[in-house]
């Protein structure tokens, strides 16, 4: 009872996290919709069985595992390339910054200035 | 040939005791010369622009495909017609910058590719050399693109192929993504015998063997993250 009550606080707070923030509008129906179900099941964990058993899968359990992995895999892809759009948003500024500040020497063809130092 | 249309482009990181003979050695072909100092903690930046070179610093490290982009912007914004790259470790020999770009200009090609193995190489370890022989064959598979060298870092690049090719691999994969460029839109391009000399500096600086996995991760990650 008491995880079952966590889970569906946790899952309460996702679906509205999602509807409130996800920009991109099928997205957000998506995940507010399987947070939705997610506490359906969790109140009644034996309809995880049925659905599983039409997917050849024995035990709603197991069915859930599976589901938890994809959507783990599919976070982790997220994540990639989120960070990756972050990054070449950096490598941009970073160059701007270094060209915007380059230093050029005192006479880029003439050498001969060195020696007076 | 203009010659002050020509820039050579030297990434460097951390690079202060060869890069004053580095830029001094290629200032005596070409008149342009940037260094990017990608975060280097010595003073590599002041003593290239002692030298004589350009300097541009970038104040987070990014890698050295990072840091050639950013040679290779300020090169085009400086009106270049041809730029090349260059290693800022004193492996490759500033005497074949215009013979090279010399072929490139009479082949009417977009990019020269230096070739140690149609060149010359000194001090190359074997396990070095089985590693490069590695990637030439994989380079072949994947990309179907047929060379004798893949990750030579001595390259002629003209104008126009800077313009629509973008290092997008930071790190050490550019050297792939630019062979994978090249398959994937049929540019015109040689390949050039060039010398390497592995000195114990450059060895002691350059890549380890077990860094060819790790650019293979990078290059599967840049294709799944796009």
């Amino acid at each position: 009872m008491i995880l079952t009550s966590l889970l569906t606080v946790v899952f309460v707070f996702m679906a509205i996290y999602s509807a409130i923030f996800v920009r991109r509008a099928q997205i957000r129906y998506v995940l507010f919709i399987t947070y939705i179900g997610a506490i359906f099941f969790v109140w009644n964990p034996d309809e995880t069985t049925v659905i599983a058993n039409y997917f050849g899968i024995g035990r709603g359990l197991d069915f859930i595992l599976v589901l938890f992995s994809v959507a783990i895999v599919n976070a982790l892809f997220f994540i990639i390339k989120h960070l990756n759009s972050q990054h070449q948003d950096i490598t941009k500024l970073i160059r701007y910054i270094a060209i915007r500040d380059a230093r050029i020497p005192r006479h880029p063809s003439d050498t001969s200035w060195r020696h007076e130092q | 040939m203009d010659i002050t249309k020509v820039w050579v482009v030297i990434a460097a990181y951390n690079e202060e005791q060869v890069i004053e003979e580095t830029v001094t050695n290629v200032l005596a072909f070409v008149d342009n010369v940037v260094v990017v100092d990608d975060c280097s903690v010595d003073d590599t930046a002041q003593v290239a622009l002692n030298a004589g070179a350009h300097v541009l610093r970038h104040s987070i490290n990014l890698g050295q495909g990072g840091a050639l982009q950013t040679g290779i912007e300020y090169s085009l914004k400086n009106g270049s017609d041809y730029i090349v790259t260059f290693d800022a470790d004193g492996q490759h020999n500033a005497a074949e910058i215009l013979p090279m770009l010399s072929a490139l200009q009479q082949s009417k090609s977009e990019i020269a590719l230096g070739s140690r193995f149609l060149g010359k190489t000194l001090n190359l370890t074997w396990q070095r050399r089985w590693i490069l022989k590695l990637a030439i064959c994989f380079t072949h598979v994947t990309g179907g693109i047929k060379l004798t060298d893949v990750h030579n870092g001595f390259r002629v690049m003209s104008r126009n192929f800077c313009k629509h090719f973008q290092f997008s691999q930071n790190r050490m994969a550019h050297a792939s993504e630019i062979l994978s460029h090249l398959s994937g839109h049929n540019i015109k391009f040689i390949e050039f015998p060039v010398t390497i000399t592995y000195t114990e500096y450059s060895k002691r600086k350059g890549q380890r063997s077990s860094n060819s996995f790790r650019i293979l991760m990078e290059l599967f990650m840049g294709h799944v993250s796009k």
